[in-house]
């Protein structure tokens, strides 16, 4: 074996002190050590230091708090999954327009298979009003804009009769851009015709926000 | 370490993070149940190592809401090339370290040109009062003592020495060789022993 000196026993002492080193490593250093008071006092030194660490324990954090931050890693998620179902809905109706407006490139693809949920109709009533986002989360800074001029525009659609879906496309907006839009937001917002329901996507920034009608599902 | 009790403890932490990937893959799914026990997994150990980092409570706890708030965020690109734990404990560390120099650019910032005393007292809040009642002097200055290690040996120090972590998970960690973290902890471990030469012996 090859005798070392030490400084190069010193780099490995905090191995050997943990436990750490390969075997061979550590004969090494027991055989320096056995003829190095210098380097056992060190190694007495790492030894002792870490007795004293193990012993000390940080304040103990009250349950209350950790409960807190639960609740918020919560929240948290629960808004990263808002947006998660604002995307599936904004996907679905996606789907939903192409299978009304098949774009040439897709026209091989399968049918929209995810069903709508139904809205109840017993919640529409006879004035226009905006009904606000339909599941808890951040609200898009524009989404009063978005619920406004959806509302105006919904209205002024039914009126003369134009009820079919209002493609992304109309407006310059490939669907496949509007699927990156991380903030978009889905807003219903209620006519005065109850035979029609009215979303609004709005997005969190100012150049994203389109709106779709379609008839009531009838029960059956 | 006798080589049953290691191959004991390896076969330990082998399970421990095979639990951690199942509860990350329902954590991708979205399952908040799956939140909620990573946190409580691994809550405590991430609040330790901030605290060793930091030197106090309050800090160390917005650190570890940070991290978790970290992870939320990049759990759907987490891959599990390094384990949960490491990928945990190395978002703690950046966090807190950050945090350490923010709170130092803040308060130079307040001491205008007033002297700064020692790097551990500049920054420091006040201590809960539960701190205060269990810490013994020993306890205090172990605190101020790690605030006066070396960054880079510190951490090293902390996750191994504190926290249990192999010298082969602080080097995947902190992405550094093992060589390096055997000789970061010696000078940690040296560095603390002159510090503390008064209260230890």
């Amino acid at each position: 074996m090859t005798t070392m000196d030490c400084d190069e026993i010193r780099t490995m002492l905090a191995g050997y002190a943990d436990g750490e080193l390969a075997a061979l490593e550590q004969e090494a250093v027991e055989a320096h050590l056995a003829h190095c008071g210098p380097c056992r006092a060190l190694l007495a030194d790492q030894k002792r230091v870490q007795r004293v660490l193990e012993l000390y324990a940080p304040p103990p954090v009250p349950a209350e708090r950790w409960s807190a931050m639960s609740r918020r890693l919560a929240g948290e998620l629960a808004g990263r999954e808002h947006a998660d179902l604002v995307t599936q809905h904004r996907l679905d109706s996606l789907d939903d327009l192409e299978d009304e407006y098949p774009s040439e490139d897709r026209k091989t693809r399968e049918p929209a298979a995810r069903p709508r949920p139904p809205r109840p109709a017993a919640s529409r009533g006879p004035v226009l009003k905006v009904l606000g986002p339909r599941a808890k989360g951040r609200r898009p800074r524009f989404a009063w804009v978005a619920h406004a001029v959806g509302a105006i525009a919904a209205a002024v659609l039914i009126a003369v009769g134009i009820t079919t879906v209002l493609r992304t496309t109309d407006f310059g907006l490939a669907p496949d851009a509007l699927a990156t839009q991380a903030d978009v937001e889905i807003h219903e917002v209620e006519v005065m015709d109850p035979n029609y329901n009215v979303i609004v996507y709005a997005g969190g920034k100012k150049d994203l926000a389109f709106m779709w009608v379609e008839p009531v599902e009838s029960p059956n | 370490m006798n080589g049953g009790g290691e191959q004991a403890e390896a076969t330990e932490r082998q399970a421990e993070a095979k639990r951690d990937r199942a509860l990350v893959r329902r954590l991708q799914d979205g399952d908040s149940g799956a939140l909620d026990d990573l946190f409580q997994r691994h809550r405590e150990a991430a609040y330790r190592i901030a605290y060793r980092l930091l030197g106090n409570a309050e800090d160390a706890l917005d650190v570890v809401q940070e991290s978790f708030i970290h992870v939320l965020r990049g759990i759907g690109s987490f891959r599990g090339q390094s384990s949960f734990k490491t990928w945990l404990y190395r978002i703690v560390t950046h966090a807190a370290l950050d945090w350490r120099r923010c709170r130092a650019v803040r308060s130079s910032a307040s001491l205008d040109a007033e002297s700064s005393p020692e790097p551990a007292a500049t920054g420091e809040r006040r201590r809960s009062p539960t701190a205060e009642a269990v810490a013994a002097d020993l306890k205090e200055a172990i605190d101020k003592a790690l605030m006066n290690v070396s960054e880079k040996n510190r951490v090293a120090l902390v996750l191994y020495a504190l926290e249990g972590m192999s010298y082969q998970e602080v080097a995947e960690a902190l992405g550094i060789s093992v060589g390096t973290v055997m000789s970061r902890i010696f000078n940690a471990r040296q560095r603390l022993r002159e510090l503390l030469a008064s209260e230890i012996g």
